[in-house]
């Protein structure tokens, strides 16, 4: 097998059989019969292909991949809702602290930095691990059904 | 006339906002799409139906980040393609045993009116088929699953795959090479046993 033929085979399998071939190709092709047999093998082999039917989805499989999403939405809900308690909770310990502290000190209490519970509601929703949909190089022209 | 169903992008935005009832019309709409595709690279219902919900879940999970320029099919194969390379490496460590009666068992029943006679023959023919296809790596025979039955484009597969156009087209030529030895080689095992 020479480069060309390997040229040829290799465009000829980027594509179905059967169709238009690129000049370059066809006049390979003409003067190759090893390539010519090894096309009509492929081709032989593509049909075969067909032979095997469509398989279909067992049963009540949309219903289950529904539910093995569902139970995570009410997981977030439920997140969210102990997140926001546990802010809550946060806050009113510094405050508590605070309290306690200035009626132990005679001095002026330092600055507090305290993130209201805004933030740490924003971070419950993006800590929340995503992955796998997103693909750098995936552009316009895949098919639509 | 039939009523016009909300487009993907649509649904997708819906779900993302929390709506239940448009993600359940986007599994109803692809989710046999993806069980295909996973089923004829791995050979197997169980595993078939795991990655489908896996893709799903994932669909779920990302929705709000989903950009709609990008066709939604292509973004949930490339998921399910993604998720079936990786549970073959698995398998490929685990497997110990030939696939063909594993296929046998797994493919689907006879066609309606086959007689008995032409059932069995289109079982076996569909295992050899099937073992062909397991004898593959698992890159080569994606690629060519999704050529022969996805109709995909060359470029359109080296996106699912993340590779090159040239890497696929290589893929694709090894692959169909293979494809076209060992079906040769089982039509020529039927022979002698005839
Ligand atoms: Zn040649």
């Amino acid at each position: 097998m020479t480069d060309a033929c390997l040229h040829c085979r290799t465009d000829l399998s980027a594509r179905p059989p059967g169709g238009v071939h690129s000049p370059g190709v066809a006049t390979h092709l003409a003067a190759c019969p090893d390539c010519r047999q090894w096309m009509e093998r492929d081709a032989a082999a593509w049909q075969a292909l067909g032979a095997i039917r469509e398989p279909e989805p067992p049963a009540g499989l949309a219903g289950r991949i529904f539910e093995r999403a569902r139970p995570r939405s009410a997981f977030r809900l439920h997140r969210l809702v102990l997140g926001m308690a546990g802010a809550a909770a946060l806050a009113a310990g510094i405050v508590y602290g605070v309290w306690i502290w200035r009626a132990l000190s005679t001095s002026a209490p330092p600055a507090i930095h305290f993130e209201p519970p805004e933030v740490a509601y924003a971070e419950l929703f993006d800590a929340t691990p995503i992955g796998g949909l997103e693909h750098p190089s995936m552009g316009p022209g895949g098919r639509q059904p | 006339m039939s009523e016009r169903q909300p487009e993907d992008a649509t649904l997708v935005a819906r779900t993302a906002a929390g709506d239940d009832e448009a993600f359940r019309m986007l599994v109803e709409r692809h989710h046999r799409a993806i069980f295909r595709l996973a089923y004829r690279h791995l050979g197997s219902v169980a595993d078939a139906e795991d990655v489908t919900q896996d893709t799903f879940h994932r669909l779920f999970e990302a929705a709000r980040r989903y950009r709609p320029e990008r066709p939604l099919r292509a973004y949930l194969f490339t998921i399910a393609a993604r998720l079936c390379l990786k549970r073959n490496k698995r398998h490929d460590r685990s497997r110990t045993v030939p696939v063909a009666p594993a296929a046998i068992e797994a493919s689907p029943g006879p066609s309606a009116g086959a007689s008995p006679e032409e059932a069995l023959w289109q079982k076996e023919r569909e295992a050899a088929i099937r073992s062909a296809l397991d004898e593959l790596p698992a890159d080569q025979r994606l690629a060519l699953i999704l050529l022969r039955y996805e109709e995909m484009s060359g470029e359109e597969i080296a996106r699912v795959l993340d590779r090159s156009p040239a890497a696929v087209h290589s893929l694709l030529y090894r692959a169909r090479g293979r494809m076209a030895e060992l079906l040769q080689a089982a039509a020529s095992l039927r022979e002698v046993e005839r």
